[in-house]
């Protein structure tokens, strides 16, 4: 069982805050990668069930887009970012003036460009981190997968071996000039790094 | 038709069929006994259990409690055979990380306990790098696999 499932309310707070600050920090690095303003809604901060989370996905075989990064070094984990097919085709709409059609039948273009988004705010969640704790902790460069969301969702699970345990879910939602988007990014701790983080930042 | 979840299983007669959607790294492990047309589906999520944790996310647990309950429908283990399905590796660098290539390991793991069961393996579509949803019909013992991709093959 992940600590993620006792935590009590001083841990919500804080993990709500290490989600804030990251999030709000690879939007930022979004907003000036797109050079479009971006805002940002208050962070929802929310236990799921698993199956909960594939709805909130748009079911199991609803095709997305998945990155994942290990987290490495003073504190160890993985990130799983999911990007939304809207937010995607919108940003390459921006950058490259056409917006991808077919999320299963990306072109080389399209794939370096949604790959270096993710690349641009996983780092800088991951750096935001790192500063604000002054802790040495590595991302890896985001691996790509475009396929059904329970297929990747299980991977990090799998990783944890936390299938009947409630993940902890940071859904944001924002948005670009006037269109709402949402992002959601899933970060799994070890339990171990979870109370490293919370004694760094003298949270007991 | 009877869905599964990850680390469920399930078994069926006709005309109820079975599935379970989305598996990446997991394994559809599908036994059928083509005598009574009792057909079960285990979705693996993991290797092997622990001592504490006898659960049906795990190969040698789920696989067992699988034949279990195919008998219970009057199926016998000694007519049944394996198809499977999944086993992916979905993302490249957790297969170089320290818990290596679980989709693969799942596999093996399945192989292994199916031989010491005296299962024998009919038909597979197994390893690659995508998800995989599995319709399993007692009627004829047919495994269905469809891919996001939208491409469908029956083994």
């Amino acid at each position: 069982m992940s600590v993620l499932n006792r935590a009590n309310d001083s841990k919500l707070d804080f993990l709500l805050e290490i989600g804030n600050i990251g999030t709000g920090n690879a939007l930022t690095s979004l907003s000036s990668f797109i050079d479009r303003k971006v805002d940002m809604n208050p962070p929802q901060l929310e236990f799921v069930s698993y199956d909960a989370l594939l709805k909130n996905l748009g079911g199991s075989e609803n095709v997305v887009s998945g990155f994942l990064i290990t987290v490495s070094g003073d504190i160890e984990g993985v990130m799983l970012f999911l990007l939304q097919k809207e937010l995607a085709s919108e940003v390459c709409d921006i950058l490259l003036g056409n917006s991808l059609v077919d999320l299963m039948n990306l072109d080389e273009m399209h794939t370096s460009l949604i790959k270096e988004i993710a690349n641009v705010m996983s780092g800088s969640y991951v750096s935001a981190l790192a500063d604000m704790a002054s802790m040495n902790i590595q991302n890896s460069v985001p691996d790509l997968c475009i396929d059904m969301a329970g297929a990747i969702l299980s991977v990090p699970l799998i990783h944890f071996e936390n299938i009947y345990g409630d993940i902890l879910l940071i859904q944001n939602t924002f948005t670009i000039d006037t269109k709402e988007y949402n992002s959601s990014i899933f970060f799994f701790l070890k339990d171990e790094s979870v109370s490293t983080l919370m004694r760094q930042f003298g949270v007991e | 038709m009877i869905t599964l979840g990850i680390g469920e299983i399930g078994a069926s007669k006709p005309p109820e069929h079975l599935a379970t959607f989305a598996l990446g790294s997991c394994v559809g492990v599908c036994l059928y006994d083509r005598a009574t047309k009792v057909a079960g589906l285990a979705h693996v999520m993991l290797p092997k259990s622990n001592p504490g944790n006898l659960s049906n996310k795990y190969a040698d647990v789920a696989i067992i409690a699988l034949v279990k309950e195919m008998e219970k429908l009057g199926a016998s283990r000694l007519r049944m055979e394996a198809k499977i399905a999944g086993g992916a590796k979905m993302f490249e660098s957790v297969a170089n990380s320290s818990i290596g290539n679980i989709g693969d390991r799942n596999v093996e793991a399945v192989e292994a306990i199916l031989a010491d069961l005296h299962i024998r393996i009919v038909a597979r579509d197994t390893g690659l790098n995508y998800g995989r949803t599995v319709y399993f019909y007692p009627q004829d013992g047919r495994l269905e696999i469809k891919t996001a991709k939208g491409t469908s093959c029956t083994i």
